[in-house]
């Protein structure tokens, strides 16, 4: 099962073409600040929980994930990569294995904590699958007091435990988006 | 009007597609036209011009936009022989992205049809190329005048429609490919955009953002305007003095990349991308969209972004740029060639390729 229905796609992860960007302007190139304060929403197909894997007998329980960038290709489709892991690690640490980009300009030596909670720099958005995530610490909570609800620590959360399933859906550097999710 | 030229890039302002198109209905079968003056007459506009070539060879169409950016696209076979973007903000500021010697090299369009074998497992047969010695003939213009231009080139293969779109905005160039099927079997194809980028010098070249995603060396698909053949391509260079990092793996073999920067001072010809075997698994862990390619002496960068491909193909031919000049170079580009694409009846495959900068 292929994570066909995520983000209004109809088609195998490879060229999301068909996206339903409802409303405004596409935006043209990527890291240019966009000229028009319209943002283009994405819609996230309810297909996804219906979609939901099985767990198969051969293979080990994994968890699917589907990191979507803050900036849009140039035609104005999300980009999204997918990455799959075993539970039971924190969504850091499955990012940077992933190669995904987590702290976006703060990536160098010493400007981020590298995991101790305290910088606030690891921001993620949880799009979809806000229960496998472990609840929001002290420290979450008071770091992210003025945030949307639905941001929290990569370093902080805890992606479910080693044999559990299930599908995520996650936009790095929500600060930095220029698309707004429609639920 | 057989096609509009809304494709996947959207121009900035949509109003004047209305105009363009009532002025691209009022000229039919513009497949005639095909001498600079006819052109011009019919697709020409603020930001489009088309030059005769003095040697007598198919015109070319010179795009250019308000902020001095401006491409060459020669009509003949769809090759992209000049892009030069605004790069610096002092004086004329523009540079050539792109290396063409004696009529090859630019950015060109590689498109195969591969038929594989009824038997079982037998993998692709035999390749031919759809667009080798294809007439181009321009299909449709667009442009807002200020910050967009773009022309549509088609031509059609069998039951295979082809377009070929080439949008030029002031910070970035587009290439993008559709392949409709009017027929009733399904096809399968492979393609790429294959551009030949050119660097200052051969130590400080450099492509950064491909962490993490495997490779394996691979010969580039066979073009008329490629450089170095894909027997060339592959051909293993001696090690010299400092043979430095590890032997280039053997064909078919995965490894990760595991530099930020891959540095592409040595002989090398890779595709970057997801493994086949891997993508038939339910998830697979997807390659990067887009890779930046560093020129260290002149500090430039531009970043390609793949868009409907499936792989990155990149070459660096080493020692073996001498051959063609004094200027270092990558045939590098998005492609689809690993796994065939299939196109079936009545459906339509797009892909697209940007170069885009962020240097101003």
């Amino acid at each position: 099962m292929h994570l066909t229905g995520v983000l209004g796609v109809s088609s195998p992860p490879l060229a999301p073409f068909h996206c339903s960007c409802s409303g405004a302007k596409k935006q043209s190139c990527s890291l240019r600040p966009p000229r028009q304060q319209q943002r283009s929403r994405l819609r996230v197909a309810r297909a996804v929980e219906v979609g939901a894997p099985e767990p198969s007998q051969v293979e080990e329980p994994s968890i699917d994930f589907a990191f979507v960038s803050p900036r849009l290709l140039p035609d104005g489709t999300p980009d999204v990569h997918y990455r799959t892991a075993r539970g039971g690690q924190k969504l850091r640490d499955i990012m940077l294995d992933g190669y995904i980009d987590l702290y976006g300009p703060y990536d160098k030596v010493l400007l981020n904590c590298a995991g101790g909670g305290v910088c606030g720099t690891c921001l993620v958005e949880v799009v979809e699958g806000k229960e496998m995530l472990s609840p929001k610490t002290e420290v979450e909570k008071e770091l992210l007091k003025r945030k949307p609800k639905t941001w929290r620590l990569a370093c902080q959360a805890t992606v479910g435990n080693a044999d559990s399933t299930g599908q995520m859906i996650v936009q790095q550097l929500p600060e930095w988006k220029i698309h707004e999710w429609d639920k | 009007m057989a096609t509009s030229s809304v494709l996947p890039l959207h121009l900035p302002s949509c109003a004047r597609r209305a105009s363009t198109a009532l002025r691209a209905s009022a000229a039919p079968a513009a497949a005639t036209a095909t001498t600079a003056q006819s052109l011009e007459e019919s697709f020409g506009r603020k930001g489009l011009r088309f030059v005769g070539d003095p040697a007598g060879g198919a015109p070319t169409a010179e795009l250019s936009v308000r902020n001095g950016s401006s491409l060459h696209l020669r009509l003949g076979d769809g090759l992209v022989t000049s892009y030069k973007p605004k790069v610096y903000w002092k004086d004329d500021g523009c540079r050539e992205v792109l290396y063409t010697v004696a009529g090859k090299g630019g950015v060109g369009l590689v498109l195969n049809e591969a038929s594989s074998s009824s038997s079982a497992g037998a993998g692709i047969a035999a390749q031919w190329s759809l667009v080798d010695g294809a007439e181009w003939t321009v299909r449709d213009a667009d442009s807002d005048s200020y910050d967009a231009v773009q022309v549509e080139l088609g031509c059609t293969k069998g039951k295979l429609d082809i377009s070929y779109v080439v949008t030029l905005y002031g910070v970035s160039m587009a290439t993008a490919v559709i392949v409709r099927n009017t027929g009733t079997k399904p096809v399968e194809l492979t393609g790429a955009v294959l551009s030949h980028i050119k660097f200052d010098k051969r130590g400080g070249t450099a492509v950064e953002g491909l962490r993490g995603c495997p490779y394996c060396s691979q010969p580039p698909p066979a073009a008329a305007f490629s450089l170095l053949s894909p027997a060339e391509a592959m051909m293993r260079e001696d090690p010299g003095w400092f043979s430095g990092g590890g032997e280039e793996p053997r064909q078919g073999i995965w490894t990760v990349e595991e530099d930020l920067y891959t540095v592409l001072k040595k002989k090398v010809s890779r595709v970057y991308a997801a493994p086949p075997e891997e993508r038939k698994k339910r998830v697979y862990s997807t390659a990067p969209s887009k890779f930046t390619t560093i020129d260290q002496y002149s500090g430039l960068g531009f970043r390609l972004v793949r868009m409907g491909f499936d792989d990155m193909y990149l070459c660096s031919p080493g020692g073996m740029y001498e051959k063609f000049g004094k200027d270092y170079f990558l045939c590098t580009g998005m492609a689809s060639m690993l796994v065939p694409v299939v196109v079936n009846p009545g459906e339509e495959w797009k892909a697209a390729q940007v170069i885009e900068h962020d240097n101003l």
